[in-house]
């Protein structure tokens, strides 16, 4: 395993990409072997595991993930578009903010479709639940369970001491759990070219894996705050921080991530 | 020219600036151009819907008679564990049952003040003309905006019943 130690961090100028698309001009470097990031400051952005997934866990859940089927309305940052008022038939404008209906509309003919299988925390909506997509599509997790227990092992391997952390906060609420995990949630996202933006509803301070599938070239990850990109393909897993300021190079072909992590409250749903 | 560069190293304000331009690439550039033909027309409708109107005009629609709040059950929503709900009703059956809804109250009251929503006297006088547990609430022409069981709140209920009635938040996994 390699260690690549970052120089400088640039956090303030890359802020100002929230929203935008990243380019190869953001990146200094590009990683694509099995490499720990490490930062100025000894903490650790990034883990990249290259060709750990066996193709018979990660090809099955591609079949399946791949149908998710909803836009993502309520992803404005990540699609590099605004938050705006929905309009109504009759035109005018509703309180609701979504993204766009004809950036929609373009995602829509590139592709991109995202879905949440597992649980949520509660919102001022809605209690703690289990997803829709989960309900009406169990076997989308119950014939991925060995994949959702390997990713959960590689992230206690290489980060013990973030995976005991998160182990601990889902054991507070392990109806909660999936597979025995450290994982709430999975989010699939079917080929999104996301734009710089960062996720606040994970657990802070530890770790989301990333598990990249499909026939693609390019998409490299980017992590703007330490100009690098990491390139990875079907088997490699990606360790990061998702708080941390990160979008995609273009690709082409069909690309598919499952998102593995824990919401941020948890422990407030109760056992 | 090299002593110039080692006289005058990259000034790191000026790195700042150029270490991000802005992607332009097609994809980039034709979200960015829906996302502005969008924002048009969400302006557009904007100045165009009833909300544009003269301020005059709206004040004139929107000025609502000030609703004039009963006594009555208050509903507040908490999110609680199964545990929590089940040690909840079971209080709420036992005895002290009383005494613990006037601990709530208290408490609630407190927090009216802490947060600086009333201020001392303004308690005093409520404490002053309690409402009567039993008494018969009035109908109300409006539901409460924030009423979690707006069912109850529209009927006409006797408080002690109310609580039998409420359904319990709902169990997502149920």
């Amino acid at each position: 395993m390699e260690t690549r130690w970052l120089k400088r961090d640039y956090r303030e100028a890359a802020a100002e990409l929230k929203g935008k698309y990243p380019a190869p001009a953001h990146i200094d470097q590009t990683i694509n072997q099995q490499t720990v990031v490490m930062a100025p400051d000894g903490s650790i952005p990034a883990v990249l595991l290259t060709q750990q997934i066996d193709p018979e866990l990660y090809k099955p859940a591609y079949e399946l993930w791949k149908t998710v089927d909803e836009l993502p309305t309520n992803r404005a940052t990540a699609v590099g578009s605004l938050s705006l008022p929905r309009q109504r038939k009759d035109g005018t404008l509703s309180e609701r903010r979504v993204v766009p209906e004809n950036v929609l509309k373009l995602l829509q003919k590139q592709g991109v479709r995202h879905g949440m299988l597992g649980y949520l925390d509660a919102t001022p909506d809605q209690p703690c639940h289990k997803t829709p997509l989960s309900i009406k599509r169990p076997e989308m997790l119950d014939q991925n369970d060995l994949l959702i227990k390997r990713v959960d092992e590689l992230y206690k391997q290489h980060m013990p001491s973030l995976h005991a952390i998160q182990r601990a906060e889902v054991e507070k609420g392990p109806r909660w759990q999936l597979a025995n995990t450290a994982f709430t949630t999975i989010y699939i996202i079917k080929n999104l070219r996301s734009a710089c933006h960062a996720d606040h509803g994970n657990l802070p301070g530890v770790m989301s894996v990333l598990m990249p599938m499909g026939k693609f070239t390019g998409g490299e990850l980017i992590l703007a705050r330490w100009r690098i990109a990491i390139a990875f393909k079907p088997g490699d897993l990606l360790l990061f921080d998702p708080q941390q300021l990160h979008g995609n190079l273009p690709f082409e072909g069909e690309r598919l991530s499952a998102i593995f992590y824990c919401v941020r409250r948890i422990a407030d749903c109760g056992r | 020219m090299t002593k110039t560069l080692l006289r005058n190293p990259p000034d790191l304000k000026k790195r700042k600036f150029c270490a991000f331009p802005t992607g332009t690439d097609l994809q980039a550039q034709a979200i960015s151009d829906a996302t502005h033909q969008a924002q048009a027309a969400v302006g557009m409708a904007d100045r165009h819907s009833p909300k544009s109107q003269t301020e005059a005009d709206r004040t004139k629609k929107t000025v609502r008679k000030e609703r004039v709040r009963l006594h009555g059950i208050y509903r507040l929503p908490l999110f609680m564990s199964g545990e929590g709900k089940d040690a909840t009703d079971a209080l709420r059956k036992s005895e002290n049952w009383y005494y613990a809804e006037m601990e709530i109250m208290a408490l609630v009251k407190r927090l009216h003040i802490t947060y600086g929503i009333v201020n001392d006297s303004a308690i005093h006088d409520e404490i002053q003309s309690p409402p009567q547990v039993g008494e018969r609430l009035e109908n109300s022409p409006e539901v409460d905006e924030g009423d979690a069981y707006p069912e109850v709140a529209t009927g006409a209920v006797y408080i002690r019943d109310a609580f039998e009635d409420a359904p319990e938040h709902g169990d997502a996994l149920a």
